[in-house]
C-alpha cells in the first residue's frame, strides 16, 4: 500500500472512506424525499406564479403581469403590511414570554427544568386548532367571556370588539407561538454556564447587565432562530385571522386562500405566496443584521 | 446592654414566628401564569365539552356526555377521525424510518458537513406551510398525477415531521456511547450481534418518541390538509368548516377528542425524547 | 496455576499506527509473558492505549505485526480474540442487570444454565459484588461499576486480561483499595494482565514488569525496582519518581567510581557500572531524593569516610511537609537538591536557612544516559 508518495494508505484510512459511503446511502432517502416533495413543490409554485390565467387555466407566456398586480394593487398592499405589523408584533411577545421563561427553567429553577421544558413540548405538539377554537368559546360573542358577563348580569349586549379583531389574532397568535419560540432560545441557553453567570456576577455586573452583557450575546443565535420561527409562522397563517379577525383583519394568507378556494387563481395566488416568501425572509435577515449590530 | 447584645436579643424573639421565606416569588408567578395562558384555554374547551346545556356561560349546570354522543353518530366526524388515524399512522412509519436513517447518516459524516446539514433539515420547519400546502397541491396537478387526495397531505406531514424526527433522533445518536459497541464486539459479539442487542434496545425509546412525534405532527397539521384534501378532510377540517357556524356545542366534544389524540402522542413523544440520559 | 511463568503470552513485532499523519506507535517490539501483570505506563498521548486497543482488535496495525499465545491476530476482529478488556469508563450495558452484563459474553459462547449461572456467580464472588446480580447496571457506585465490569470480561477465562486506566475514575481511597484487590485478583486467577496507565505508582505497586512509552516509542521494560532504580533516560527516571539530576566533573575515576572533589573535604562519587568518564569530562548523575540523609551542619561531625560514599554542604531554602514525609530544598555546590525524610522520631527538625549537611550511600546515585526521545 506504500505508494511512492507521502503518507501510506493507512487501515483508519480505508475505514473511513467506508463509514462516510454508508453514511451517504443512509441520507439518500431523506435527500431525495426533499427533492421530490419540497424543493419540486416550491419551485413548481414559481414557475406557476409567472403564468396567465386566461378562462379559468393557467397558460404561457411567462410574465411578471402577476407580481405587478400584487405590488400595486392597494388592497393587496393593505393586507401585506397588516400580516408583516402583526405578525411582527406577535413574534416578538412571544420571544419577549419565552425567553424569560427559558432563563427561569434554566438557572432559577434547574431542578424542575425538565418537567417545565415537558410541558412546553406538549403545547408545541397539542392542538393548533383546537386553541384557535378555545380562543373563539373564550373571547367570541357568545362565548365564556360575554356568556359570563351576561348570566352575572353585568353587561347587556355581548361586546363585540374582543374577538373580530386586531386583539384576539395576537393573543392567539401568541399562544400557539410561546412554544415554538421556547424550543431554539432552551437549546442555546443550554451552552450558557452558570458559572460564567456568577463569574459576571461576582465581577461586580447587576442581574441586568448579566443578561445584557454576557446571556444575551451567547444566546443571541437561539433567539434569532426562534424569531425566524415564529415571525414566519405568523406570517404564513390564514387559520387564526379568519376565525379570530373578523371581517376587518383579514392576512395575505386569507387572501391566497381566497385566490384559490373562489376564484381558482393559482398563478396570483402563487405570486402573493412566493412574494410574502421574499418579504419575510429579506425581514429576518434585516433584524438578525440589527441585532447582532446591537447586541454584542 | 451593647448593640451587639440588642440586636441578638431582638433576633431570637422574632426567631420563633419566622416562617420559610418564599423565595423567587417573580419566577414563580411568571410560571404560573405562562401555564395558565398555555392551558387554560384548553381546559375550557374540555369543560364545556361535559357541559348539560348548549350554553357558553359560567356556572356551569350540569355535566352529561351527551355532546360525545352526538359527536360519535356523526358519519362525517367518524370518517374524518378514520383518515386522522391513517395520515398519523403513515406518517409515524415513513417520517420515523426516513428520519432515522437520515440521522445515523448524519452520526457518521465528518464533523463540517454534519453542522451543514443538520441546519438544512431545519429548513421545512421555517416554510410557512402555506406555501408548502399550495405548492403540493399545485405539483402534483402540473405531474399531471391525480392521486387521492389523503396522500397528498401525507406526503406534506412527512416533510414536516422530519425536521423534528432528525433532531429527536441526532440529539439520541449524540448520547448514544458508542463505546458500548466495542465492549459488546470485546465480548465475543459480532457487528450485526452488538446492534442488536446493545444499540437498538438502547435507542428504540427514542425511535418511539421520533415517530409518536411525525404521528402528533400529522394529527395537529391543518393547512397543508386544508389546500389538499378537499372533502375527504381529517379532523381539524372538520372542526374548521364547522366553526363558522352557529354554535355548536358538539364542537367542544369533537376538539377535545382532537385534543386527546394530539396531547397523548405529544406527551408520549416529549417524554421519550426528554428521559433521563 | 499450571502456567509456566517463561511461555510467551503476547509479542508486538515491529508495529507501527498511524491517525493520518500522526504516528502514534513507533516500531514497537514487546514480548509479554503468560501469567504476568505488565503494565503500560507514559504520559497521555504516549501510545500506551493505542497499543492496548490494538491487542484488543479496536484499531489495526499499519506495519508489524502481534501474536497471541503464537498466533498472528494482527488482523482478527474483536470478537474473534481470546482477549477481554476492561475499559477505562466500564462501559457496562446501561439496559441489562448486573447478571446479564456478566453473562453476555458467556451466553455469545452459547454457554447454557446451569453453567452459565454457576460462572457468573463465582466470578461475581471473585470480585466481590455477589448479591447484587440483579440490580441495574445504572444503580451502582462506581466502585461496583469497575467490578462488574472486571467480572464481565474475567467470566470468558481469556488468555489475556486488557485493562485501560479502569481506576482513574475513582476517587484516591478507593483507587488505593481496588489496587491491591486487583493485584490479588490476578494473584488468584493466574490470568495475563495487561494493564495501561498514567499513574507511576500505581505501575510499580501493580506490577511484575513495567514498559514504559513516550511519543509512540516504548523506552524500557523492567521490574518496578529496575525501571526505578536505573532508568534507561532522563525521561524515564523523571516520569518514574521525582529526581534529582547534576552535572558532575570528574575529577578522578578509582574503583569503577567517577568522583568530583569539592571545597572543605566534601566530594561526590558515583558508580559508573558500564558508563564511560574520561576524567575532566562531565557527566549527567541522578539521585532520588529520598536516598539523600540531610543532618544539622553542626551535628554531622566528621566524615565517616565509606568508600565512595557522598557529602556536600548546603543551606535550607524551602520545607514542604507533606505528613509522612518532609521534603527539604537545599541549595548546594551542585545546585538546588531535593531530599526527603521520613518523619520518624530520628527526624531532623529543620527550618529555612539553617545549613545542613547532605550525604548518600555509594550505591545511591546512577549516571543518567541520555534521552532516547527528544523534548
Amino acid at each position: 500500500m506504500a505508494g511512492g508518495s507521502g503518507r501510506p494508505l493507512t487501515a483508519g484510512v480505508r475505514a473511513e472512506r467506508g463509514r462516510l459511503l454508508v453514511s451517504i446511502a443512509q441520507l439518500t432517502p431523506a435527500l431525495a424525499y426533499f427533492a421530490l416533495f419540497y424543493v419540486g413543490p416550491l419551485l413548481v409554485l414559481v414557475y406557476i406564479s409567472f403564468l396567465t390565467f386566461r378562462n379559468f387555466q393557467f397558460v404561457e407566456p411567462l410574465s411578471f403581469n402577476n407580481y405587478a398586480n400584487v405590488v400595486t394593487s392597494e388592497t393587496f398592499r393593505v393586507l401585506f403590511s397588516r400580516t408583516v405589523l402583526l405578525s411582527l408584533l406577535s413574534a416578538v411577545l412571544a420571544i419577549a414570554i419565552a425567553y424569560p421563561f427559558t432563563y427561569i427553567i434554566t438557572f432559577v429553577f434547574p431542578g424542575r427544568s425538565r418537567s417545565l421544558y415537558f410541558l412546553i413540548l406538549v403545547a408545541l405538539f397539542g392542538g393548533y386548532l383546537v386553541r384557535i377554537y378555545a380562543w373563539r368559546t373564550i373571547l367570541g360573542v357568545e362565548g365564556v367571556i360575554n356568556g359570563t358577563l351576561m348570566t352575572l348580569g353585568v353587561i347587556e349586549e355581548p361586546i363585540r370588539e374582543i374577538l373580530n379583531g386586531p386583539f384576539a389574532v395576537v393573543v392567539s397568535m401568541v399562544n400557539f407561538l410561546v412554544p415554538l419560540a421556547v424550543l431554539p432560545i432552551y437549546a442555546a441557553m443550554q451552552n450558557v454556564s452558570p458559572g460564567v453567570i456568577e463569574a459576571a456576577r461576582d465581577l461586580g455586573s447587576s442581574r441586568l447587565q448579566v443578561t445584557r452583557r454576557v446571556i444575551l450575546p451567547l444566546v443571541l443565535p437561539g433567539v434569532l432562530v426562534a424569531f425566524a420561527f415564529c415571525f414566519i409562522a405568523a406570517a404564513g397563517d390564514f387559520a387564526i385571522p379568519a376565525l379570530l379577525g373578523g371581517v376587518e383583519s383579514p392576512f395575505i394568507g386569507n387572501q391566497i386562500q381566497f385566490q384559490i378556494g373562489q376564484t381558482s387563481n393559482w398563478p396570483l395566488a402563487a405570486a402573493m405566496a412566493t412574494t410574502l416568501i421574499a418579504l419575510v425572509v429579506l425581514i429576518v435577515a434585516g433584524v438578525a443584521l440589527v441585532a447582532r449590530r446591537v447586541i454584542r | 446592654m451593647t448593640a451587639a447584645a440588642a440586636s441578638a436579643n431582638v433576633a431570637s424573639a422574632a426567631r420563633p414566628r419566622r416562617r420559610p421565606r418564599v423565595r423567587n416569588v417573580g419566577p414563580r408567578a411568571f410560571l404560573v401564569l405562562l401555564i395558565l395562558f398555555l392551558f387554560a384555554p384548553l381546559f375550557v374547551v374540555v369543560l364545556f365539552s361535559f357541559n348539560a346545556t348548549a350554553s357558553l356561560s359560567f356556572p356551569i349546570p350540569g355535566f352529561s356526555l351527551r355532546w360525545y354522543d352526538k359527536v360519535l353518530d356523526d358519519r362525517e366526524v367518524v370518517a374524518a377521525l378514520g383518515r386522522s388515524a391513517i395520515a398519523a399512522f403513515i406518517t409515524g412509519i415513513a417520517g420515523g424510518a426516513i428520519g432515522i436513517l437520515a440521522a445515523l447518516g448524519i452520526q457518521g459524516l465528518p464533523p463540517r458537513w454534519k453542522g451543514a446539514v443538520q441546519t438544512v433539515v431545519l429548513i421545512p420547519i421555517a416554510t410557512p406551510a402555506l406555501l408548502l400546502g399550495i405548492g403540493i397541491a399545485i405539483y402534483f396537478n402540473r405531474l399531471g398525477i391525480k392521486p387521492p387526495r389523503l396522500p397528498m397531505a401525507i406526503a406534506g406531514h412527512v416533510l414536516l415531521a422530519l425536521p423534528f424526527v432528525l433532531l429527536t433522533m441526532t440529539a439520541a445518536l449524540e448520547r448514544f456511547r458508542f463505546s458500548l459497541l466495542e465492549a459488546a464486539r470485546d465480548l465475543g459479539a459480532s457487528r450485526a450481534r452488538a446492534f442488536w442487542t446493545i444499540t437498538f434496545p438502547l435507542v428504540l425509546p427514542a425511535v418511539l418518541g421520533a415517530a409518536l412525534l411525525a404521528a402528533a405532527v400529522s394529527i395537529d397539521e391543518f393547512i397543508i390538509a386544508f389546500f389538499n384534501t378537499g372533502s375527504d378532510g381529517t379532523l381539524p377540517l372538520v372542526i374548521y368548516s364547522r366553526i363558522r357556524r352557529v354554535i355548536d356545542p358538539g364542537l367542544n366534544a369533537l376538539a377535545t377528542i382532537l385534543l386527546v389524540a394530539t396531547t397523548l402522542l405529544a406527551v408520549l413523544a416529549a417524554r421519550t425524547t426528554t428521559a433521563r440520559r | 496455576m499450571t502456567t509456566s511463568s517463561s511461555a510467551t503470552a503476547i509479542q508486538f513485532e515491529g508495529v507501527n499506527k498511524f491517525f493520518g499523519r500522526f504516528q502514534a506507535v513507533k516500531d514497537l517490539n514487546l514480548e509479554i509473558r503468560e501469567g504476568e501483570f505488565f503494565s503500560l505506563l507514559g504520559p497521555s498521548g504516549c501510545g500506551k492505549t493505542t497499543s492496548l486497543r490494538m491487542l484488543a482488535g479496536f484499531e489495526e496495525a499499519d506495519s508489524g505485526c502481534i501474536l497471541l499465545r503464537g498466533s498472528d491476530v494482527t488482523s482478527a476482529p474483536p470478537n474473534k480474540r481470546p482477549v477481554n478488556m476492561v475499559f477505562q469508563h466500564y462501559e457496562l450495558f446501561p439496559h441489562m442487570t448486573v447478571f446479564g452484563n456478566v453473562a453476555y459474553g458467556l451466553r455469545l459462547k452459547k454457554v447454557r444454565d446451569p453453567e452459565l449461572s454457576r460462572r457468573v456467580q463465582e466470578m461475581l464472588r471473585v470480585v466481590r459484588v455477589d448479591g447484587l446480580e440483579g440490580r441495574g447496571a445504572r444503580q451502582l457506585s462506581g466502585g461496583q461499576q469497575q467490578r462488574v465490569a472486571l467480572a464481565r470480561a474475567l467470566v470468558n477465562r481469556p488468555a489475556v486480561l486488557l485493562l485501560d486506566e479502569p481506576l482513574s475514575a475513582l476517587d484516591v481511597k478507593l483507587r488505593k483499595q481496588m489496587q491491591i484487590e486487583l493485584k490479588s485478583i490476578q494473584h488468584q486467577l493466574g490470568t495475563t494482565f495487561v494493564y495501561v496507565t498514567h499513574d507511576q505508582e500505581e505501575a510499580l505497586l501493580m506490577s511484575d514488569r513495567i514498559g514504559i512509552m513516550n511519543q509512540g516509542r516504548l523506552l524500557q521494560v523492567g521490574t518496578p525496582r529496575e525501571i526505578y532504580g536505573r532508568p534507561a533516560d532522563a525521561f524515564v527516571a523523571d516520569f518514574v519518581g521525582s529526581l534529582n539530576a547534576f552535572d558532575l566533573r570528574v575529577d578522578e575515576v578509582s574503583g569503577g567510581r567517577a568522583v568530583m572533589r569539592l571545597a572543605d573535604g566534601e566530594h561526590v562519587a558515583v558508580a559508573l557500572e558500564g558508563a564511560v568518564a574520561a576524567p575532566a569530562s562531565t557527566i549527567r548523575v541522578a539521585i532520588r531524593p529520598e536516598r539523600i540523609r540531610v543532618t544539622e551542619a553542626q551535628a554531622a561531625g566528621a566524615d565517616t569516610g565509606a568508600p565512595g560514599a557522598s557529602r556536600v554542604g548546603g543551606v535550607v531554602t524551602a520545607v514542604d511537609y507533606v505528613g509522612s514525609l518532609t521534603t527539604y530544598r537545599i541549595e548546594t555546590a551542585l545546585g538546588l537538591i531535593a531530599a526527603q525524610e521520613a518523619n520518624d522520631t530520628l527526624a531532623p527538625d529543620l527550618v529555612v536557612g539553617d545549613r545542613v549537611v547532605l550525604s548518600w550511600a555509594p550505591d545511591a546515585a546512577f549516571v543518567l544516559p541520555p534521552s532516547i526521545v527528544e523534548g
